[in-house]
């Protein structure tokens, strides 16, 4: 037993935070996950720790508590804002921050990030009376998967919860990295990602930013207008002032390496938001 | 802008003393291409700049069509220099044909000598070096083709940067892609046709063969073959010979010798790589943000996220810069290749 407390310790002092949901607590041996459950486009709260079926690896887990405790929010929003966004849009965009600003709990915090070819953080994580966006920051193309990659690489702690809010159209012109290299980084990361696109397309890099949204336990929302944006901010809110932690003891101490999750609900019609798996770092 | 002038290209007060044989008139502000070339014979460089600013590029390119009179190297160099300073591509076009039309003319007075195929040399160079800045590929592809044809003498098997130049033209024609942050280029189907990568690749090959364009043509070499999803071929080109040269070349070798190992999962040699390139460059938000994934996946948690965050809250000036420095070519070299022509010119 007391080797297996001493591995765990040691992911929690590798990896201090980035597994995010997925928290070790020396001498506790408990793996968390955030779960959000929708059930005909609802939200359900009212889950016990019977209704859930957990696996790590294939392997199905003892769930020992569900509960819906609420740590305070990190709000990372990451704006597709290539030059070519016009003066109104850009307007839009501000109110609906301006708008989502003041929902958040007193404890949340909020940043802004602008894209285009590349990755300026124009509002710094915290608490803002006002958003006011430095537009003069954009610039001409659009880097999708590497302002995506980056945005997953970010301070956390484990009392806080971080969401990456990805709003953009998914035209990807100016990528350097790949989506290989965006799903492995996905892997090692803590965020929540909420993809946000912005009117029709089919353009390739959706369904990666999709495909990352599903892993990290996030969501994906379509928009036809940016005059949509404020509502489906408030929108993501109140899923995630919803979500069940679910804890489960392993059953065997978690090796090094990626370890797949299966979370589900044993209630028909339900669906499922939590992340798809986490890594286990073990130092040399 | 107000005022009709008359103007004309070649009715300056040249020392060969050939009279104006061709007239243009413009809506000008007052600075006329008569007035313009007499002044830059007599001395005043600082003259093309006012005039590309002022006159409208297609009165410009009929003037350079126009333009006759005694062949003179301070007449091409000024043709060259207009060519230099213009935005307009139709300018750039016109008036590097008539200056290399000057060019010919002046072989046959001067009867050879040092200066003169130095002069002739690195007029041709230089006009290489322009027409890569150009977004019309044709311009340098036409350009090179001619560099190899009877008409343009003994530049043919002169040293130059050349091979380096036609492995460029050749991968710009057969596999240039827009991407967000390039520079534009345009590359008509008909220049694409029959030209190949391996054909673009072969050429960057040859160029490594010359000592002195051994260590850009490898560069460049990586980072063409990267953009074909070719990691095992980048690093054997890149690996094999590490550059540790802190300028923009080094950078850009680095960080596609990064990408390269990144998609072959040697992570730990993908981070090398990065370091060296932020090194180089220490405000690169490219070589951060790769950095800090490879760190992140290598189990080096806190330094990657401190880079990430470092790398978010830089702009985009350094990559910018050396991007388009690495995206020029040789134009890189053109300021410093006038500045060696004029003294050519002038004797000096």
């Amino acid at each position: 037993v007391g080797r297996v407390t001493a591995s765990i310790a040691l992911v929690c002092f590798v990896a201090p935070g980035l597994v995010g949901q997925v928290t070790f607590r020396a001498g506790v041996d408990l793996v968390s996950v955030d779960v959000v459950v929708e059930h005909d486009g609802h939200v359900v709260t009212d889950l016990r720790a019977s209704d859930f079926i957990v696996t790590d690896n294939g392997v199905r887990q003892s769930v020992v508590d569900v509960s819906l405790e609420r740590r305070p929010l990190d709000f990372d929003v990451v704006i597709d804002a290539s030059s070519s966004l016009e003066a109104d849009e850009r307007a839009i965009v501000e109110r609906s921050l301006k708008e989502f600003s003041s929902a958040v709990d007193a404890e949340d915090r909020l940043g802004v990030t602008l894209f285009s070819s590349h990755v300026s953080e124009v509002v710094p994580l915290g608490r803002h009376e006002d958003i006011g966006v430095d537009w003069a920051q954009a610039g001409y193309g659009s880097a999708v998967l590497d302002a995506l990659l980056v945005a997953l690489i970010a301070p956390q702690s484990l009392d806080r919860r971080r969401v990456v809010m990805f709003v953009t159209d998914g035209r990807d012109n100016a990528s350097r990295f790949s989506q290989r290299s965006l799903i492995d980084t996905a892997r090692y990361s803590g965020a929540n990602v909420v993809a946000l696109f912005v009117g029709e397309g089919a353009a390739s890099s959706r369904q990666t930013v999709r495909a990352v949204a599903r892993m990290t336990g996030g969501d994906v929302l379509n928009v036809d207008r940016r005059q949509q944006l404020g509502p489906a901010f408030l929108q993501i809110l109140q899923r995630l002032r919803a979500t069940h932690v679910v804890r489960y003891s392993p059953a065997a101490p978690p090796g090094a390496g990626w370890h797949t999750l299966g979370v589900a609900v044993d209630r028909p019609g339900h669906s499922v938001h939590a992340r798809s798996g986490y890594w286990v770092h073990v130092r040399n | 802008v107000t005022g009709v002038l008359a103007m004309s290209l070649v009715g300056a007060p040249d020392p060969s003393g050939v009279q104006a044989q061709s007239t243009v008139r413009s809506t000008a502000t007052g600075t006329s291409i008569e007035a313009a070339l007499g002044r830059y014979i007599n001395g005043d460089t600082t003259v093309v700049d006012q005039l590309v600013s002022h006159v409208p590029p297609q009165t410009l390119v009929q003037a350079a069509a126009r333009m006759t009179g005694p062949a003179t190297r301070r007449r091409a160099l000024f043709l060259l220099e207009v060519a230099d300073r213009a935005a307009h591509p139709g300018v750039v076009e016109a008036a590097i044909l008539r200056g290399r039309a000057v060019l010919v003319g002046l072989r046959s007075e001067t009867n050879g000598g040092v200066d003169a195929v130095r002069f002739e040399w690195l007029w041709h160079q230089t006009a290489v070096g322009i027409l890569q800045r150009s977004p019309l590929v044709r311009l340098q592809v036409e350009y090179l083709s001619y560099l190899d044809s009877p008409e343009a003498g003994a530049f043919r098997s002169a040293p130059s940067r050349i091979p380096l130049a036609r492995a460029v033209a050749a991968e710009l024609a057969c596999c240039w892609q827009a991407r967000g942050g390039r520079p534009v280029r345009s590359v008509p189907s008909s220049l694409r046709r029959g030209r190949t990568f391996e054909g673009a690749v072969a050429l960057y090959r040859l160029a490594a063969k010359q000592p002195d364009l051994q260590r850009e043509a490898l560069v460049r070499l990586g980072r063409v073959l990267l953009d074909q999803d070719r990691p095992v071929e980048v690093v054997g080109v890149l690996q094999r010979r590490p550059d540790m040269s802190m300028d923009t070349l080094g950078f850009i070798g680095a960080l596609t010798l990064g990408d390269a190992l990144e998609r072959l999962d040697r992570l730990r040699e993908a981070a090398a790589a990065y370091d060296t390139a932020l090194r180089i460059e220490p405000s690169s938000q490219l070589a951060g943000i790769g950095l800090a994934s490879v760190l992140l996946r290598t189990g080096q948690v806190e330094r990657a996220v401190a880079v990430a965050v470092a790398a978010r809250q830089t702009g985009p000036g350094a990559d910018d810069g050396r991007r388009g420095e690495f995206e020029g070519y040789d134009s890189r070299f053109v300021e410093a290749w006038i500045e060696e022509l004029r003294g050519l010119a002038w004797g000096g």
